[in-house]
């Protein structure tokens, strides 16, 4: 029996669920090494560049990672005296603190998470394609832009999948790299979202 | 020699019982706990790095209800103390436990002075990491002690804490040295580490079933420590400004002594851990060689060997044309145990037919000297040794 023969619907879910997932523990290191390929020179340039707190200047360079442009208005020392605050003061797993910069012009909540996830590396980066990742697995979460209480809230249910699976995941399935778990397997769910999408029929060997 | 056959004090180096003062016995774990805060204090770590970091014991799902090698394979795991067929197996067992709980206090304390000189923000992060669960794994290694191995594990418990690197007192050759500076960290964290997952590993099917779920939790956070070892050595590389030569020293120093780790190469100690199913080969269940019991260490030995050299062949994919390639150093190289010790052999494996002193000039010359010390020591001033540059 393979994922392709149990879809959708919320009957379909729970057996989905208990196919896919394993399957995509089992696979953690291959995608998370092709989603390297792509990503980890990017990644790296940032990440050990960054002395925090992140200036306005730095934490627009952030958004290089995934091209998601600039935000001007973080170029406000009221904004980014509230972000600085916000990266120094946020404690893993809290998320009510995001809130803050609510109302901020263009700073959309994949926006902030990624400045959160490279001061913070155990906050995954929120993305369409992560959620759609989880989505294939069969985990339900919800991908929502703007940044308000109901966003923030998903982005925590976001959160709390990812901690399943990295639990989940058994030591011969987790690559030897200097990203933290949570990098891991964010990006070996992106990389599943994109591969699944380009290859539908594929159905990524699992 | 220890179960796995790993040398309980280098030669030169037996450890003074009278250097080890008792400075509280250990009534249960709570005890030992007050006894790992002093330690942290007593090894100067500053504590407030490790933010809220949780020590707790973490304990996988059992992989086999059952015995999965040796001569009790198919009968069940045993879950507590008492079900232990023997006194020798409990020895055995104990012993294995406090060797791996001195590696890893003693690593925090090789390392605990680099804080002050990380590369980056990031880097800092790794290192804390990696020390906040090398500590972690110590309270593991002590909860197993304290809850399963009576009086004589309570106290060995607390001399997991009470032992010191910088006095030759921990129990294997790697960790009394010393990490000098990030690049032997990342040296260290490449190899040494990497001996580490080989002991978890093959500890991760024990029949002793409170080791065994101990070592899943404590091989994923391993996965970390590694990669921080290759990526840190694939950046220094990267920059191009610590010439390949001179890394090479380095490795020279360090990867002899994770040779050394495994033990002599014919161990009696590994023959019976294996007759016993408490510590297997690393490919235990992924081979399909039958097992010579008489040479355990050698084969697990070969298997690291290769493994290393397949990590220097991953660098060597960007050292410069214009730079000598990284090589893993022969087994025979500087090897202070087994049918090695004390030999003459050049880096490569080659007999080395001059004189002791000849010798003496050649080891001065392919390992790290007062001279490269100097030398790296300017070259880590320029804050562009490691990719991407620093500021």
């Amino acid at each position: 029996m393979t994922i392709a023969h149990v879809t959708g619907g919320v009957r379909g879910l729970a057996p989905k669920r208990y196919l896919a997932e394993p399957a995509f523990l089992a696979n953690l290191k291959p995608l998370f090494w092709a989603n390297q390929a792509h990503e980890a020179d990017a990644y790296e340039a940032l990440i050990y560049a960054l002395h925090p707190p992140a200036h306005a200047d730095f934490a627009n360079r952030l958004l290089s990672f995934r091209q998601q442009g600039n935000v001007a208005a973080l170029g406000k020392k009221e904004t980014e005296d509230r972000l600085a605050r916000v990266m120094r003061t946020i404690r893993y797993p809290g998320v009510e603190p995001l809130l803050d910069l609510a109302g901020t012009e263009g700073l959309t909540l994949p926006r902030l998470t990624t400045i959160l996830h490279f001061h913070h590396p155990a906050y995954p980066i929120y993305s369409q394609d992560l959620v759609d990742g989880l989505n294939m697995l069969g985990i339900p979460c919800v991908y929502r832009e703007e940044l308000t209480e109901e966003s923030v809230a998903d982005y925590a249910g976001v959160m709390a999948a990812l901690d399943r699976l990295k639990t989940g995941v058994t030591f011969e399935n987790v690559p030897e790299s200097n990203c933290y778990l949570t990098r891991v397997v964010e990006g070996a769910l992106v990389q599943y979202a994109r591969e699944s999408r380009e290859r539908p029929q594929a159905n990524l060997g699992f | 020699m220890s179960p796995g056959g790993r040398k309980a004090h280098p030669p030169g180096r037996s450890m003074p019982p009278q250097a080890l003062p008792m400075t509280k016995s250990v009534s249960n774990f709570e005890d030992w706990v007050d006894l790992f805060h002093q330690w942290q204090k007593d090894i100067g770590y500053d504590t407030t790095l490790l933010g809220d970091f949780q020590f707790e014991s973490k304990f996988a799902d059992e992989d086999s209800p059952v015995i999965e090698f040796g001569d009790y394979k198919g009968r069940p795991k045993w879950q507590t103390f008492n079900q232990i067929p023997n006194q020798q197996v409990k020895d055995a067992l104990l012993s294995l436990i406090v060797y791996q709980g001195d590696t890893e206090f003693a690593s925090v304390e090789q390392q605990r002075h680099l804080v002050s000189t990380a590369p980056s923000d990031y880097d800092l992060k790794s290192l804390v990491r990696i020390n906040s669960e090398e500590m972690r794994h110590g309270w593991q290694m002590a909860t197993l002690l304290v809850n399963h191995f009576g009086e004589t594990g309570k106290v060995e418990a607390a001399k997991l804490l009470e032992r010191r690197s910088w006095d030759n007192q921990r129990l294997l050759g790697s960790f009394n040295e010393p990490v000098r500076h990030w690049l032997d960290f990342f040296v260290f964290t490449e190899f040494v580490d990497r001996d580490g997952k080989y002991q978890l590993k093959m500890l991760s099917r024990s029949a002793f079933s409170p080791l065994a779920r101990s070592m899943g939790p404590m091989l994923k956070e391993e996965a970390f420590h590694l990669g921080t070892g290759h990526t840190g050595l694939r950046r220094v590389v990267q920059a191009g400004k610590i010439p390949t030569p001179l890394l090479q020293k380095y490795v020279n120093h360090w990867v002899p002594t994770a040779y050394d780790l495994f033990g002599k190469d014919a161990s009696s100690t590994a023959h019976w851990a294996y007759v016993w199913g408490i510590k297997c080969r690393f490919n235990e269940l992924e081979t399909e060689d039958a097992v010579d019991k008489k040479t355990l260490n050698d084969y697990n030995r070969t298997l690291y060997y290769n493994e290393c050299v397949e990590l220097m062949d991953q660098l060597n994919t960007i050292v410069p044309a214009s730079q000598p390639k990284l090589v893993a150093p022969s087994l025979k190289f500087n090897r202070k145990i087994g049918q090695w010790e004390g030999q003459k052999f050049t880096v490569e494996g080659e007999a080395f037919h001059g004189s002791d002193a000849a010798y003496a000039d050649y080891l001065k010359s392919v390992l790290p000297s007062a001279e490269d010390e100097a030398r790296l020591a300017e070259i880590f001033k320029t804050h562009d040794w490691i990719a991407p540059k620093g500021k």
